[in-house]
Parts: C-alpha cells; structure tokens; sequence
C-alpha cells in the first residue's frame, strides 16, 4: 500500500460502547439521531447499525457526501438471506418475499448508505470473509492514489444468525459477535485528522505469523520496539502489551474495520478501555493483528499524525 | 503509465463451454435459453433459464478440480482454467499473479440442500463452501495464483467491477498481472428471487422490446487475464484487447429500480469516454446490459439516447443467449466484446420485434459481420443497489 489514508473521522456499533464500556449485547444507539425514522423503519437491524457507524464517521470528518464507498462483509444482510431461504424452503418455492430478496444482495449494505448520503461515486462491496475489510482499505488506497477520488467512507459490517452462532465453533476460535465500523479517510491530511493508516497486509498462505510480522515491519521502515500496542488475539510482540479484542466484543469476518476504529480511538484519546485498568502513555503506533482457523491472517498498521 | 491489456479469456455458459463454442454460438445465433433441466427446483417447468447442461460430475472432469466444490466453484475453474491457457501462464506466473473473482450465490447451491443439517450442526463442509470468498480461495489454491485474492459483490455489476478493481492493481504497480470476473451458478434462491419481483419471463426474454416480459436467469462463469502491456510485451504473449478505460457510480435512486432518466447508466458511459478521452462518436458497439425487464431496458435506452443525441449508435444485449447470469455477466459480456473486436462482429440482439415507445431504439438485429470500423465497445453491467459499471474495451494496436 503506497498511498497513506487519513482517518478524518470513525464510528462503531459494537460491544464496546463509546469504545470504552463492554455491554453484554452489540450496543443499540439511538438510531434516530442520525436517521430519519422513516428511512429507519425500513432497516433491518444490520442496515441501521452499518449506517449509523458511517454517518457517525463522516459528522466527525465533516464530510456530508463522501466521493466513495468501500464496504468488507463476509455475509451481508444474513438475517434476511435466511429470512429469504428458509421461507422458499418451507413452502416448496411457493412462497416468497420480495424484500428479504433484495436485502439478501450483499451490496446492499454499501447501496442503502449511498441512497441515504446521495453518495453517486464508487459503490463497493468485498466480500472476500475474513480479507473483506483489508481488500476494502487496499483499494481505497489505490483509487485515492490513482486521484479518483479525493476521500473514502471505508467500512466493515456483519450480523450473527442463530445457525451462525450454533456452528461458528467449526470456523472461528471466539464465541461470535456482530457489529459495523466505518472510517472516513482521505489522501490528503486534514485539519481535524485523527490518525494515519500507514499499511495494510493480507496473508492467505499461512505464513509462519513471526516471518509475516517481520516482514510488514521492514516493509513499513517501523522497528517493532516502536510498536506502542497490539491489538491481536494472541501475544505477537514479545513484552508489547495487547488488546483481545475478539475475545472482548466476540469475532466476525469483518471485525478488523472495528479493530481500526478502536486504534484510532486509543490514538486520539491516549488511553484504553477503563475496565482493563492499564496506565499507558505515548501510543503512537498500533498494530492490527487478525487471523482465523484456516491459516489466514491480516495486519493493519495505525500511527499518530506525527508519527 | 502502462496500458492495462487482455491476454486471456476463459468462458462457460449456455452458450458454450469454452470461448470458441461461445463464438460459434454467436456467429449462428445459437442461444441457450431452455426449459430448466439440471438444477432441481419446484420452478422448473414454469420458467426457461440458460443452464450449462452438465452435472457437476462433468465439470468437475472438465476443470480437473476435485474435493468438494460448489457449482459456481466449478464454473469458475473451467473458464479460469481456459484463461490461463490461453494467457500462458506457467506455475512461475501464476504465482505472481493476483485473482479478484466474484459472484452473488457463492455455495447457495449446496446451502440450499443442506440449510437444515446445519442448524443439527450436521455437513458443515458444506456450510464453508457457502461464503462469497471461498470459490476465490479454491482457485487460487488450486491454480497456485499467490499474488493477491479477493472476492466482490455488487450484484450484477459484479464481474465488471472486479476488472476495475484489477485494473487499479495494476496500474499501481501490486501485480503484473490478475485473472478477474466473476461466477454464479443457477440457484432456487436466485429463481425465486427474481420470480419474487415478478421480473422473471415465462418465455424468452425480448431486450429492448417494447413488449419484454422480463428476464431469464442464466448461470456462468466469465474470466479475463488483464496485465500490464509492459509485462505481456516483455513475455510475448498474444495480446488480444486493451482495457482502455472504465467507470463505476451509484444513482443513489432506488434499491433495486433504475431512475426512468437511466442517470447511473448516463453517468457511466459518460464517465468512461472521459477517462479515455474519447469522443461519442468513435464508439463503434455497446453491448448493453439489456435484462429485457421493463425497468432496466427504457432505463438504458434513455441513457443511451442522451448521450448518443440522435448519432447512430450500434448496440445489442446478448441475454437473450446467455440469460441474466447475474456477477458472471459483466465477465460473459466482456469476453464478448474481446471476441468482438478480435473478429470484427456483433451479435444479434435475438427476439426483437418492435422499439420502446418513446425511446424508438432499434438494437442490431441481425448478426454483423465485417463490421468496420470496429475499434471501441462499451459494455454495460448494472446491479441492484444503484450499481453502475461501463468498461471501455479497444482493440489492440501494436
């Protein structure tokens, strides 16, 4: 990743309210604030969480239309695509819902927020499991670089089904959790930009985790002693301490778009969550760190502005 | 900056099962639309769909894949398979390679018989086959293709929008090279999906008729090598067409609908001239997206007609072959164009009787051969949620 993306602003419907205090369910904000109750009515419960992480993000940049939208979900709206399938399968194709159809498309989380915003730029949706949220930041990078566009709204979201739930264990280490994150970044550095994004590596070969490390370390010129924090399930830098933020909201494909809005946040305010009690100071480098049962792993590297 | 070029296409669909059967098919205007016959549905004596008449058994012969797959993982090993042929690449390319596939069912087709085992925590293999990534996985390992795997979904634009994204790889220096498009098998999700929106015809679909009745479903897989001109020059392989140019908007109008002025489609085609600076007047085709829904089609005339202004402008859609194959389309219809330009024909917009009231658009009708000049084609893919992809496609130039 050549090109540096500005984070301007973020939002996360997640656990982990206000990126600080752990609920027992993915915290329901008061969606009204952010979306008229007419448009409201009409989303489903991960529409309105997708769209209000990224409205919240783009107030905070100050950007009502962003140029571009990049959306990584493993799944889309899986409530209404088992909505749509069991309903088909229940009634021998007799029976069918137009609209968990058309919600069970997986753009239409990326669709719904370009109708709410007038957004009438790029409209992507990955959907590439546990990359979605990477591939979604790698081409961002690229199509800022390439000068189509000038800022992005770059976002993870997905939802947890009661069949998702009973056979995660099959996939994933954590119990499974759910929620939407979304950042508005830009090429160029704005006033009110809150932290950098600095580069972004998808290993699907399971590469040993050390060598995949060492290797983005040299690529990024950062010397992992510089490394502040890690957000990771696992230790991956000997004496750095680190966040398991998986085990803390529960882990879902696109769980690394809330991972970089926590580090963002931990940047900003220099400080982490109050329920771990850490005392910390001077973070100015903080490593994303994901990986899953089937070998493949990501990183995600986030500095202070002046870093 | 290097020019992004094509040096491999791979295709199957109703119209064939490699790209050679496809130019035949077009070249007699030999369509696939057919009673539905190999996907097992309570719908399959009600509506007609271009299915690729073999099990899964045959493609997985075809392909040489073996384990267990989902029908569009099949799909798209055999056009993958035929894209790599033809490009040559060898494992030492492949390995630097990336793969940007895509596809709007993923592993529906084995979810759908096995929704119920997995609520009992029963075949569950056949659970990981379900996500939209996994088909992409299955390539590259199977392949060998290391570069860079990724999957999109953006319903119908799908396959064009992973060229776009390949592209911009490329161009940024990622890759040399990346195999990109899209697959999607016929499912009794997506069946009754569009028989839900009451966009389905119960005959053979009429693009840019005034009396369509909607669309036919179809399953594909559609693959292009795109790579940098520099790289294809330096290893001598064929170069069949440039990628010239490409654009993807929103019309932020409706869900599914397309606004009746066709601003997406505008916006678009118009886009795409611009990046490559070319006039309207020296586009040679369009192969439009062209459903045969009534939505879609005066949605698409419009756009056409505002940005044509009257010029003659020669366009057809080739679903009335293929059917609506949905994230395989905008790959189906790119390896058209590339057969296009690389023959000098355009294929017959079949079934058409009369133009759209108001829009008086007549598509080509007939099969054209010889068709000179025929140096820049656009091709349209347009997807729910307001997605709207043109590529712009030129013919090679030494």
């Amino acid at each position: 990743m050549k090109t540096k993306l500005y984070i301007n602003g973020i939002g996360a419907v997640s656990r982990l309210k206000d990126f600080n205090e752990l609920q027992s369910e993915t915290q329901q904000p008061t969606y009204k604030e952010l979306i008229p109750a007419m448009k409201l009515r009409r989303m489903s419960r991960i529409m309105r969480m997708s769209n209000f992480a990224a409205i919240t993000a783009l107030k905070q940049a100050e950007i009502d239309v962003p140029q571009a939208i990049n959306v990584g979900t493993a799944y889309g709206c899986l409530v209404d695509t088992e909505k749509f399938l069991s309903t088909l399968l229940d009634n021998n194709e007799e029976f069918s819902n137009p609209s968990a159809f058309i919600n069970s498309t997986h753009n239409t989380l990326a669709g719904s927020l370009a109708i709410l915003l007038g957004a009438k730029g790029q409209n992507f949706t990955f959907v590439h499991a546990e990359n979605a949220f990477e591939n979604a930041l790698i081409d961002a990078s690229i199509s800022l670089e390439e000068g189509s566009y000038s800022d992005i709204l770059v976002g993870g979201a997905d939802e947890k089904t009661e069949i998702l739930e009973s056979i995660s264990a099959n996939f994933m280490d954590e119990e499974i959790g759910e929620g939407a994150a979304f950042l508005s970044l830009s090429k160029k550095q704005q006033p009110n930009c809150k932290a950098v994004i600095k580069g972004v590596s998808v290993d699907n070969k399971a590469m040993d985790t050390s060598d995949f490390v060492n290797a983005f370390c040299h690529e990024m010129e950062i010397d992992a002693k510089d490394i502040s924090l890690v957000l990771s399930n696992k230790n991956l830098i000997a004496s750095k301490p680190f966040i398991d933020y998986k085990s803390m909201i529960g882990d879902y494909p696109s769980i690394t778009a809330f991972a970089s809005t926590l580090a963002v946040n931990i940047i900003e305010k220099q400080r982490v969550p109050d329920f771990l009690e850490w005392d910390v100071f001077d973070i100015n480098n903080v490593l994303v760190y994901n990986s899953y049962k089937n070998g493949s792993q990501s990183l995600i590297l986030i500095s202070n502005i002046f870093e | 900056m290097s020019k992004i070029v094509i040096t491999g296409i791979g295709a199957i669909s109703a119209i064939g099962n490699s790209t050679e059967d496809f130019l035949s098919s077009l070249m007699e205007n030999r369509h696939g639309i057919k009673p539905i016959s190999i996907l097992r549905t309570a719908l399959a004596g009600k509506y007609l769909a271009g299915e690729v008449k073999l099990s899964n058994e045959a493609l997985q012969h075809m392909s040489g894949i073996s384990g267990m797959q989902s029908r569009t993982s099949l799909l798209a090993a055999v056009a993958v398979k035929e894209a790599i042929s033809i490009a040559q690449l060898d494992y030492a390319l492949l390995a630097q390679t990336g793969i940007i596939s895509s596809t709007t069912v993923g592993g529906m087709d084995n979810t759908e018989e096995f929704y119920y085992d997995f609520k009992e925590n029963k075949n569950i293999d056949f659970a990981k086959l379900h996500p939209s990534g996994q088909h992409t996985n299955q390539l590259a390992n199977y392949f060998g293709i290391d570069a860079y795997v990724s999957t999109v979904s953006t319903a119908c634009s799908s396959a064009s929008n992973a060229m776009i994204i390949g592209a911009r790889l490329i161009k940024s220096k990622q890759v040399d090279r990346v195999i990109v498009g899209g697959a999607d098998a016929l499912s009794k999700f997506t069946l009754n999906g569009f028989k839900s929106l009451m966009i389905l015809s119960d005959t053979h679909c009429k693009p840019f008729d005034n009396n369509r009745k909607g669309l036919n479903l179809g399953e594909a897989a559609a693959y292009v090598v795109l790579e940098s001109e520099e790289a294809a020059i330096k290893r001598g392989v064929k170069i069949l067409a440039n990628l010239e140019a490409y654009s993807n908007v929103n019309e932020a109008y409706h869900q599914t609908a397309s606004s009746p002025n066709g601003d997406g489609a505008f916006e678009a085609m118009t886009k795409s001239l611009a990046m490559a600076n070319l006039k309207v007047s020296e586009v040679d085709y369009i192969n439009a997206h062209g459903t045969g829904t009534d939505n879609n089609d005066s949605s698409e005339s419009m756009a056409i007609n505002r940005l044509f202004k009257g010029e003659d402008i020669k366009f057809s859609s080739t679903k009335a072959f293929t059917g609506h194959t949905l994230a395989a389309a905008g790959g189906v219809e790119a390896v058209i164009s590339i057969l296009c330009l690389n023959h000098g024909f355009i294929p017959a917009n079949l079934n058409f009787e009369n133009p759209i009231d108001g829009a008086e658009l007549t598509p080509i009708t007939e099969l054209q051969l010889d068709v000179k000049p025929l140096n820049y084609i656009l091709s349209n893919s347009f997807g729910f949620g307001g997605n709207n992809t043109t590529l712009l496609f030129s013919k090679y130039k030494i």
